[in-house]
């Protein structure tokens, strides 16, 4: 695969656009507006710190087509941290293999629209919903799956997920990986699980 | 004192703009705060609110379905989101403002602003129409006044076929062929001209029962107007306008 394919860059580029855009950051600055008006300052101040670590870290993503575990983990924990702040009956609770070299890397940027899909739609059902994301070394390969095989996207985060998931694709193709590849219609994503080693 | 609500499923959100409301802006009361349309709505049947902060993007409903509880929007409407997509459907409603998060306050205070405005010009309007139609009720020569944005415009009410509301907007369709366009709702309209032989069939139509030419049956059935236009009688007012029509 080409490290410095345009069509890939270009895919990160817009990617970076769609989440500092994204109703997901506005909404977070908006809370953060009101804990300053209502005078929580510890709230404020740790809204601040989790902002300050997702920008920079949705930043340092951009620029690369992957990251490793320990990175992504960290973005992805500041993301639901935040989501928690917003809506603080609600959590994202993220389970990691602890036999995972911490080291791996993945390809950046994907996981987060995902997480946020599934968050949307576990607000909305007001539900527990599970999204289990399988990671192995050396292959570029994720898998994803809902709780009957079968994942949603959620409309408000459709374009940015969209985005993610062709960026994969592309990333695939030079691949011979038999049973990774993400088919989808309209509406919902079929995907193959591949089991772990 | 301008009484408002804000529906909002973010707590954080809704104790911002509260205490922006509060503390940065004169005369606004917030009667209430609640997390979803539907105790929104519960909030403004008892409250009566002279405006209602509004998010778009909640979880179960979304707060353009909050208007489907009303015939009648009798509140001044502002929508508070961060996304800029819904504007254009958001100002086909009722909305007087479309504020995006995070929310700016000279923003925040225009829009309160223009509805503590809007609320006042109503009120004065709406006395003046009762006025004049009060004045002219001798029954042979019947008029009614219509706020147009120039001024009041004078229509014979045997010259009315049928009202269509849509929002805040109301369309008079005349005898001449006319469509004129007022920027009150029906259920003003509605109590204007409920001495005159007018009914509310629908939701959103009010028709002249003199000027109907045939009523065809059906589940609700619909009526055809003398001008051609077909009409809609909704189920659950069928049997008064049987009624209505039986009194003729």
């Amino acid at each position: 695969m080409n490290e410095s394919d345009p069509h890939i860059e270009n895919n990160l580029l817009n990617s970076l656009k769609a989440f500092l855009g994204s109703h997901f950051l506005l909404n977070v600055i908006n809370s953060i507006q009101s804990d300053i008006i209502i005078k929580d300052h510890k709230s404020g101040f740790d809204a601040i710190q989790l902002f300050n670590r997702v920008y920079k870290l949705a930043i340092r993503s951009s620029n690369q087509q992957y990251t490793d575990l320990n990175t992504e983990l960290e973005f992805l924990e500041s993301y639901a941290a935040l989501e928690h702040m917003r809506f603080p009956k609600h959590r994202i609770k993220i389970h990691t293999d602890s036999s995972l070299d911490p080291n791996i890397e993945i390809p950046s940027f994907v996981v987060q629209s995902l997480l946020e899909s599934v968050w949307l739609s576990g607000l909305e059902r007001d539900k527990n919903t599970d999204l289990s994301i399988t990671v192995q070394d050396n292959k570029i390969l994720f898998s994803f799956s809902g709780p009957t095989g079968t994942f949603k996207i959620h409309p408000k985060v459709e374009a940015k997920t969209r985005l993610a998931l062709d960026r994969l694709a592309m990333m695939n193709e030079d691949t011979e990986l038999d049973n990774s590849i993400i088919q989808g219609d309209d509406t919902y994503l079929k995907v193959l699980l591949k089991p772990c080693s | 004192m301008l009484t408002a609500i804000i529906i909002d499923d973010e707590l954080k959100s809704r104790q911002g703009l509260e205490t922006m409301l509060h503390s940065m802006i004169e005369n606004v009361s917030v009667v209430a705060s609640v997390d979803s349309v539907n105790n929104g709505i519960k909030a403004i049947q008892k409250n009566k609110p002279d405006l209602v902060f509004l998010d778009i993007e909640m979880p179960k409903r979304d707060g353009f379905e909050l208007f489907d509880a009303f015939d009648v929007i009798d509140f001044e409407v502002v929508f508070t989101t961060a996304h800029e997509q819904y504007a254009t459907k958001a100002f086909r409603t009722t909305a007087i403002d479309y504020l995006l998060k995070p929310i700016d306050i000279n923003l925040l205070k225009e829009a309160v602003e223009r509805a503590r405005e809007k609320r006042e010009k109503d009120k004065v309007n709406k006395n003046f129409e009762v006025f004049v139609s009060n004045l002219k009720k001798d029954k042979s020569n019947q008029q009614i006044a219509i706020s147009s944005s120039d001024g009041l415009l004078f229509i014979k009410i045997d010259n009315i076929i049928y009202l269509r509301g849509d929002g805040a907007y109301t369309y008079f369709f005349l005898k001449s062929g006319e469509r004129i366009t007022t920027s009150k709702n029906l259920k003003e309209y509605e109590d204007l001209l409920s001495d005159y032989d007018f009914f509310r069939v629908h939701k959103s139509s009010l028709i002249h029962l003199h000027e109907m030419k045939k009523y065809v049956r059906g589940e609700g059935g619909y009526v055809v107007m003398s001008n051609g236009d077909s009409v809609d009688v909704s189920k659950r007012r069928k049997e008064n306008f049987l009624n209505a029509l039986s009194k003729l």
